[in-house]
């Protein structure tokens, strides 16, 4: 029941006080004296004051409504974002990637290739089968505004993109 | 009271929640690094080869929550 009525009361307090400053005004312009122009003007900023309050009020309600929402919200996004990274990362996969790297290298080593460059060459067939790494770097590009990180970092852009698969196959 | 509960309840409630999924996230990808750790040494690479291509591999390198959150600052001086 006091519920009722504060809620009654919330509802009430605003249109009374934005009434009382039409008054104020009303009464300022009929004015006779400074003495009560200023005394008025008084009554005025407390009034807005009050006003201002009720207001920031509502903000805080609104940051609380919003408050409600976005632990449930960030929760479905997490939900989900983990089973895919458990989808990528699955300890299977990451296995039998560890070894079709290791094999890519010991591949470049007994092709006659010195360590250095296959480590290098490693590392980039690394990128281009990383996936979720490529994603989240991405994401990460995205959010800092640069945006210009799209798709693998070893794919060239411009006239040489054929240099790099003609370097393997000499090298072959 | 009735602005302050919404308050209490994502500090108490949603916040551990969230604190939680997201170390069942880092668990995951740590997993993932440790399963990948094991098959490159499973090949016999040596040691310092599996640390830098792990190194390598690791998604939550550089992914600094500071890195993150301090795009609004950053980002649009780097755009020069």
């Amino acid at each position: 029941m006091a519920n009722v009525e504060e809620i009654e009361i919330e509802k009430k307090a605003p249109a009374q006080l934005e009434k009382l400053l039409e008054e104020l005004a009303e009464e300022i312009r009929n004015a006779r004296s400074e003495e009560e122009v200023k005394l008025l003007e008084k009554k005025v900023d407390v009034v807005e004051d009050l006003i201002e309050a009720y207001y920031g009020d509502r903000d805080i309600e609104g940051a609380a409504k919003l408050m409600e929402k976005v632990g449930p919200m960030i929760e479905d996004i997490l939900g989900p974002l983990k089973e895919l990274l458990n989808e990528l990362y699955s300890p299977e996969k990451m296995q039998a990637m560890g070894k079709s790297v290791a094999e890519f290298y010991k591949n470049l080593i007994e092709a006659g290739m010195d360590k250095e460059a296959a480590t290098e060459l490693t590392k980039e067939y690394m990128q281009s089968i990383n996936a979720p790494k490529t994603l989240l770097e991405t994401l990460t590009e995205l959010m800092k505004g640069k945006g210009s990180h799209f798709g693998p970092s070893n794919i060239v852009h411009g006239k040489d993109k054929t240099a790099g698969v003609k370097k393997e196959r000499e090298e072959e | 009271m009735r602005t302050v509960r919404p308050f209490l309840k994502f500090l108490f409630f949603h916040l551990p929640r969230l604190l939680f999924q997201v170390a069942g996230l880092t668990r995951i990808i740590h997993r993932g690094k440790r399963a990948f750790r094991k098959g490159l040494e499973s090949e016999g690479l040596p040691r310092e080869l599996v640390e830098e291509l792990v190194k390598e591999f690791d998604p939550l390198e550089g992914f600094g929550l500071r890195e993150v959150l301090s795009f609004s600052r950053g980002g649009g001086r780097d755009r020069g």
